[in-house]
């Protein structure tokens, strides 16, 4: 009897402990959100939006690469790489390799990017109001326009304002992947020509959506420069004038250093915004990372110094131009040398375009095209050359070019120009397969569709 | 109250008294050799209570009640005996136990002779740990169990072994074994914030330790249902013995070096190689007219024209201290059994900056309550300071200053270390930061168990372990990290929760002498939690001030919590018939919240039959055959280490410089669900001549479907991989051991020789090759083995110009100097042909020695740094010394090619930088001395052992690089067999002294 009481009592506790377990299995993930709930409400949107430029802040795109890779693959008698990392090396070469690890991460992440923005855009019929959703919506086709716009120029060859452009492109992602069920196993490459008209058509939807809002000079000045890229001068003229007269944008002239140590300042029609708690990085990434090489306050070495001003480049300034005495310093940090003081504080907002470029672009294109629409070519380069301390010229493209260059050295602009101006870069000429990034390989085993470029 | 005293002390001497009127027997216990045994125990049968034990020269006095006719004496070792008692002095002589057949091991929820067992388990008991300075107690599972493959990856200090029970039986999902101690499955997952993984079982005492079971197969293992795959290690800690208190100390102290150093150039050679190298560059492309003034632009320093000759290759390492103290206290009656143990073990490691102390005690109590109940637990509480040591991948990776030219000095000219080097002077972060990983761990557990009929026993476990990791880092104003933002310091605070209770019933019986009948029945349920906050700061106000209390900005702080939960329900059934023929089948149905609501349970069944061949009539009377067994086992088992929330689709919170957003970050597939692997093992064990020779055979085939998979997919859709079960693989292999006893005299000599073959394959990727590529050549594809290498073949040197040459196709008739023209390829596999150990025992008299070898052979490895430090002066890392072989004009047959600066002239990732990994090597020699019991006894000592023992004594191996056991793990797990400035092995010689009072 005493035994069987036992039994029971033993039994009791184990169907006691089995009965109330059956609820701990019910465990919601406390530091992330189910997508089902991601997207519910206009704030949803907005996050999600203010997310992508999280994406385009990283070292991936904007806080590094989108500028940097263009210079440092450009980097013949400008830029010396001195650095360890064996892949910005190979882009300095040229030889890269098709596993190059930051040919890959650019490229994956600005797929993330067109990803969120396309989520966005299909998540707006949550947001009511519709002033915000028309905001929401240009700055998500924005996004995704500057991010084609992006990597049609690296990975693919040049657009030839003269040609068909039936070259192959990059694959053009319009579509959100929000479940298993969206994604696509197989995507073939767009030409170039259809990438730059889907670019084109992005910002044209993107400035409309924007017009109550001054963001939209931020789309009308990478508008601007597709145009240009294209050699549609014209155009690229117009819209440069437009955000010249129209945006509350304007050259600083007290400091050619201001752009670029002031956040939001008035010269940045769009940056990239970094503070000590969101930045591209300060050991491994960054800008400042690469390009900086000083002693702070308190003895400490601000940067890798990987990245110095060639001395070709160095003395191919004119006498007392600032951009020489001032912009550029030697460095006393971890490497000597000479650096650009553009990229110099790790925690900066990164100017990813500045009106100053606007003024280049009208000057360019009103040159070539022989009209002075807004300005003579003269008076804005005239402008930009009192600003660095130098005289007036009469301009020559060749002037004018020079003088881009120098005004916008290390920002990200030389690949793109030279291969816009037909120059070479070193021994290779401006459509050398060679000045094509590959497609990364991991992306052409995972997908089928693609075909990798010449020369890899 | 001193008559309450007095009282007390008269009913003393009233039992005194009243025992004295029985009668006293007196006698000595020796081995069949007539030696003493001391610490044997002696009591009366039927009286458990009356009881002795024999003294240090075996001799016993026991007091006994006058109708005593029998005594119990039993010694551990030693078969037990029951002697009559024939007169006032009786003598026992105890044989030595005949461990292979009478041995009761530890099996999943409970214990089970040897001999019934169907299962595949290897076992490693405490005297396989003993004398040996070992680092973590996993360690000694290596080169003695067969089928468990192990790699220490790392000479670092408190990192993550990679443990390989049967092979890689998952991709994406984690491959190391379960580890349940006592009963209760322990968090091994790396709490820190290092891509290489820091080891929580470092934290367990390895003197606690009484055994460690490995289960292989599903008979042994399919009872720990989803996380079986990987096989399960059953930790059985030291429990208190019946008897007189036992006082045991032990302390060890000695030296450790690396197992080896590499030779790197010194300056002469250094610049001899460069200025070829900087020459055949046309200094860099025309840019420089020499040497000096290339090497001056690009470093910023005029190193190149000093006289210095630095040795930064071997700035890294240093000789290594460690020591030990250990004290355990034992014993207790037949009611409650105690043991109280302490450890302090303070390792200072070869690597600069590096050094592990643990201190831990333990308290274990078992009491028996009535006939019907007895509870009992443990509790252990350790602590450890680690002192890490950046990972493979960072510039202050010590093992990266051999990348550092010998004309640049280590100290610049005001004795300050220099910091205008060419890569990182990775001293400054030691001399100028502090990096501290203090972990404490909690381990406890509690049982019960009540015997509710005799064939009915209802037991109740409940373990927790907790486990707190505190990473405090400080890198001070000239450091690469902290100089930039005038110091920068974090603070990383985990804790991980981890709760399990075990309730079962088990029922034993025998029917009609022949029918024996074990039934267990059960219910478990764990919870495991994971919480962190961090917090790092930049800013101080100067080196002296290092907390972040101090720093002017908050620059990140983040908070984590994260859990998951098991409930499971496990029945088994051991069936033996005649002693002969063995049955068993179990089954567990786990259900847990890591998949989706509905793929949320799980069911893992196994069986298995045993045929004791020796007990039929026909074999019983072998004089030469003592023992034969065949037994078979089949069953399936799961895996569900992969995220705890893997099947959903998430977004987290993100800052765009002030602005709060949200991101997703992972595409999760709703149907998520469990890793299933089948398993097929067939065992033979045998035993020759009263097993003076025995052994165990053993064939198994593992075949894992629905791979929990993290499939690449196009970036293109915004997400590059997503986890799902793809996929299909399979281990089969071969085991075999064998165990002889060649001496069993005065001198002893024994010996045991394991080893093991595993063929791992890759049957069905659905997605694509898994190919992460970079600096590394590990890929995962259809038709091949996990991890196996793949890219260009290496042709060799042009001896015309000096040009690397690459094999066009797989045919290797064909070169071409252009690299992106040759085709990948299979190049190499990192995987072993076969593995396993070799130990020989000896003694005599009062000496003995032990030595262990361990040996791995076929498979390959990789130098990832290769392409920086044998890559013919290709940059201005300082080579290893072969490359001074490098192609000139006259020196046309060669392997290296010609030294052009920059031009990656045969320094891309190619068979160039493999190797056979193949070794052989002394794991441990211990040599040892008991003291004489006549000599120690006038000091009152029950025994003094002193000895001598080795670690990693000497290694054989072609492998040209530091230490062929290696494997960096920051790389990513597809990357086996990588090198990548991985430190070595430690070779650790100690002396010691063990005491027993």
């Amino acid at each position: 009897m005493k035994n069987y009481l036992k039994n029971i009592i033993a039994g009791g506790l184990i169907i006691l402990s089995i009965s109330s377990c059956k609820k701990q299995l019910e465990i919601e993930p406390k530091q992330s959100i189910s997508s089902d709930v991601a997207l519910s409400s206009p704030s949803d949107v907005q996050n999600a939006l203010t997310g992508a430029f999280t994406v385009l802040a990283s070292g991936d795109l904007y806080g590094t690469n989108l500028i940097f890779l263009p210079d440092i693959y450009a980097s013949n008698s400008y830029l010396n790489w001195t650095g360890t990392f064996s892949t910005y090396r190979d882009i300095s070469n040229k030889s890269i390799i098709s596993t190059n690890a930051d040919v890959l991460r650019t490229w994956t992440s600005a797929y993330k990017a067109i990803n969120v923005a396309n989520t966005v855009i299909s998540a707006l019929n949550v947001v009511t109001d519709p002033t915000a959703r028309s905001t929401i919506e240009g700055k998500a086709l924005f996004i995704r326009g500057i991010m084609h716009f992006e990597l049609v120029r690296l990975y693919a060859l040049p657009f030839d304002a003269t040609g068909t452009n039936n070259n192959l492109g990059v694959p053009i992602i319009t579509k959100a992947v929000q479940t298993t069920d969206d994604i696509v196993y197989s995507t073939p490459r767009n030409t170039v020509s259809e990438v730059y008209t889907a670019v084109e058509n992005d910002l044209k939807a993107s400035i409309t959506k924007l017009a109550s809002v001054d963001d939209k000079y931020a789309s009308m000045a990478f508008l601007a420069r597709v145009y240009l890229q294209e050699g549609k001068y014209a155009l690229a003229r117009d819209m440069a004038n437009d955000i010249i007269t129209n945006s509350p944008y304007s050259l600083i002239t007290s400091s050619l250093e201001a752009p670029f140590r002031t956040k939001k300042s008035s010269e940045g029609i769009f940056e990239i915004a970094q503070n000590e708690q969101s930045n591209a990085g300060t050991s491994n990434d960054g800008l400042a990372t690469f390009y900086a090489s000083y002693q702070n306050a308190t003895g400490g070495d601000v940067g890798r110094g990987d990245a110095s001003v060639n001395i070709n480049f160095y003395n191919s300034f004119e006498n007392g131009d600032k951009r020489q005495t001032e912009l550029i310093y030697d460095g006393d940090g971890a490497k000597a040398g000479k650096f650009t003081k553009k990229w110099y504080d790790y925690f900066g907002n990164i100017p990813v375009a500045r009106i100053t470029e606007q003024y280049l672009i009208r000057a360019e294109c009103n040159f070539r095209l022989g009209t002075t629409i807004g300005a003579t070519p003269a008076s804005d380069i005239n402008t930009l050359r009192t600003r660095a301390g130098l005289g007036n010229v009469v301009p020559t493209l060749a002037i004018i070019l020079n003088e881009r260059e120098k005004e916008l050295d290390y920002e990200g602009f030389r690949l793109h120009d030279y291969k816009r101006t037909k120059r070479s870069i070193g021994s290779f000429a401006y459509n050398d397969p060679k000045l094509v990034f590959p497609i990364p390989d991991r992306e052409l085993s995972a997908n089928k569709g693609l075909v990798q470029n010449a020369g890899y | 109250m001193k008559k309450l005293l007095l009282s007390f002390f008269l009913s003393f001497c009233v039992i005194s008294f009243a025992f004295a009127q029985e009668k006293v027997i007196t006698g000595k216990v020796t081995t069949p050799n007539a030696e003493p045994i001391p610490g044997a125990s002696i009591s009366v049968k039927g009286s458990p209570s009356i009881g002795t034990q024999t003294d240090a020269a075996g001799m016993y006095r026991l007091s006994v009640p006058a109708n005593t006719k029998t005594l119990i004496v039993s010694f551990i070792g030693y078969t037990g005996k029951e002697v009559a008692v024939t007169g006032a002095t009786v003598n026992v002589s105890l044989a030595e136990e005949n461990t292979t057949l009478t041995d009761v091991v530890v099996v999943a929820y409970g214990t089970q002779s040897k001999r019934d067992l169907t299962g595949s388990q290897a076992r490693v008991t405490s005297a396989d740990m003993k004398d040996r300075p070992l680092a973590t107690v996993e360690s000694a599972l290596q080169g003695k169990a067969p089928g468990v493959f192990i790699n220490s990856s790392s000479g670092k200090l408190g990192q993550a072994l990679q443990i390989r029970v049967r092979g890689i039986s998952s991709i994406s999902a984690n491959n190391q074994p379960l580890f349940v101690i006592d009963g209760t499955p322990v968090i091994t997952d790396a709490l820190g914030t290092y891509t290489e993984p820091d080891n929580p079982l470092a934290a367990i005492n390895p003197e606690d330790i009484e055994s460690m079971e490995v289960l292989k197969d599903a008979a042994a293992a399919a009872i720990y249902g989803a996380r079986a795959s990987n096989g399960v290690v059953l930790i059985t800690t030291k429990k208190g013995k019946e008897g007189k208190t036992n006082v045991d100390f032990g302390y060890y102290a000695g030296f450790s070096d690396p197992t080896k150093k590499n030779q790197f150039l010194n300056a002469a050679q250094y610049k001899q190689l460069m200025e070829e190298s900087f020459k055949n560059s046309d200094y860099d492309g025309g840019s420089y007219s020499n040497s000096s003034e290339l090497w001056e632009d690009y470093t910023g320093t005029t190193d190149w024209d000093g006289n210095v000759d630095a040795d930064w290759a071997n700035a890294a390492f240093r000789r290594g201290h460690t020591q030990q103290y250990n004290l355990n206290i034992n014993g207790g009656d037949a009611k409650t059994k105690f043991m109280l143990s302490g450890n302090y073990n303070d390792n200072k490691g070869i690597i600069i900056g590096n050094r592990y102390v643990r201190t831990g005690g333990r308290l274990s109590l078992d009491h028996t309550v009535s006939n019907l109940l007895t509870v009992g637990g443990n509790i252990n509480i350790s602590k450890v300071d680690n002192y890490r040591v950046s990972n493979d991948n960072a510039f202050s990776n010590p093992l990266q200053l051999n990348a550092l030219p010998p004309i640049q000095s280590i100290y610049d000219a005001s004795g300050e270390l220099n910091s205008n080097t060419v890569y990182y002077n990775g001293l400054i972060d030691l001399a100028n930061g502090s990096n501290l990983s203090t972990t404490y761990r909690t381990f406890a557990t509690a049982f019960a168990s009540l015997k509710i009929t005799p064939n009915l026993v209802f037991r109740s476990e409940y373990g927790f372990d907790f486990n707190s990791l505190e990473e405090e880092l400080y890198l001070g104003s000239k450091t690469q990290d902290g100089g930039g933002t005038s110091g920068y310091g974090s603070d990383y605070n985990a804790k991980s929760i981890n709760f399990n209770t075990n309730n079962t019933l088990t029922y034993t019986k025998v029917f009609n002498e022949k029918h024996s009948l074990n039934v267990l029945g059960g219910f478990t349920f764990q919870e495991a939690e994971l919480r962190y906050g961090t917090v790092t700061g930049t800013g101080f106000p100067s080196d002296k001030f290092t907390k972040i209390a101090s720093a002017a900005t908050i620059s990140a702080g983040s908070s984590f919590e994260s859990r998951y939960s098991f409930v499971s329900y496990l029945a088994r059934v051991n069936y033996k018939y005649a002693d002969k023929y063995l049955l068993s089948a179990s089954i567990r149905t786990d259900g847990s919240s890591r998949f989706g609501s509905n793929e949320r349970y799980g069911t893992f069944p196994a069986a298995s039959i045993g045929w004791i061949a020796s007990e039929e009539d026909f074999l019983k009377s072998s004089t030469w055959l003592s023992n034969l067994k065949l037994r078979a086992s089949y069953g399936l088992t799961g895996n569900a280490e992969i995220g705890n929330f893997a099947s959903r689709t998430l977004y987290g919170g993100v800052n765009y410089a002030g602005t709060a957003g949200t991101l997703p970050n992972q595409l999760g597939d709703p149907n998520l669900t469990w890793e299933n692997t089948s398993n097929f093992n067939i065992g033979l064990d045998f035993g020759i001549l009263a097993d003076r020779i025995n052994g165990t055979v053993e064939v198994y085939k593992k075949k894992t479907r629905d791979l929990l998979l993290s499939v690449p997919i196009p970036a293109t859709n915004g997400f590059s991989s997503i986890v799902q079960n793809i996929g299909d693989l399979e281990n089969k292999g071969l085991e075999l051991s064998l165990n002889t006893k060649n001496f069993v005299g005065e001198f002893k000599w024994s010996t045991s020789f394991n080893i093991s073959f595993n063929r791992n394959k890759i049957l069905r990727l659905a997605g694509q090759p898994i190919y992460p590529g970079g600096r590394y050549i590990g890929r995962i594809a259809e038709g091949e083995p996990y991890g196996y290498f793949y890219g260009k073949a290496y042709a060799g040197v042009d001896a015309n110009n000096g040009d690397a040459l690459y094999y066009l196709d797989e045919s290797h008739t064909v070169t071409t100097n252009v690299y992106s023209s040759a085709k990948d390829q299979k190049i190499g596999d990192p995987n072993p042909n076969f593995y396993g150990g070799f130990g020989n025992r000896f003694s005599y008299k009062n000496f003995d020695l032990d030595i262990q070898t361990q040996f791995v052979s076929g498979n390959d490895i990789y130098n990832a740094a290769g392409g920086f430090q044998s890559a013919n002066g290709d940059y201005f890392d300082n080579q290893t010394i072969d490359q001074m072989n490098y192609w000139t004009t006259s020196n046309r047959i060669t392997s290296i090619p010609q030294p052009r600066f920059g031009a990656s002239n045969g320094t891309r990732p190619s068979s160039r930088y493999i190797q056979d990994g193949s070794y052989l090597r002394v794991k441990n020699v211990i040599f040892g001395y008991n003291v004489p019991k006549s000599f120690i006894t006038k000091y009152k000592l029950q025994n003094l052992r002193v000895y001598a023992s080795a670690q990693n004594l000497f290694t054989i191996t072609g492998y040209n690089g530091y230490d062929p056991e290696v494997n960096t793990t920051f790389a990513g797990s597809v990357q086996l067999g990588h090198d990548f400035y991985t430190p070595p092995q430690a070779r650790t010689i100690i002396f010691g002294v063990n005491v027993g009072f």
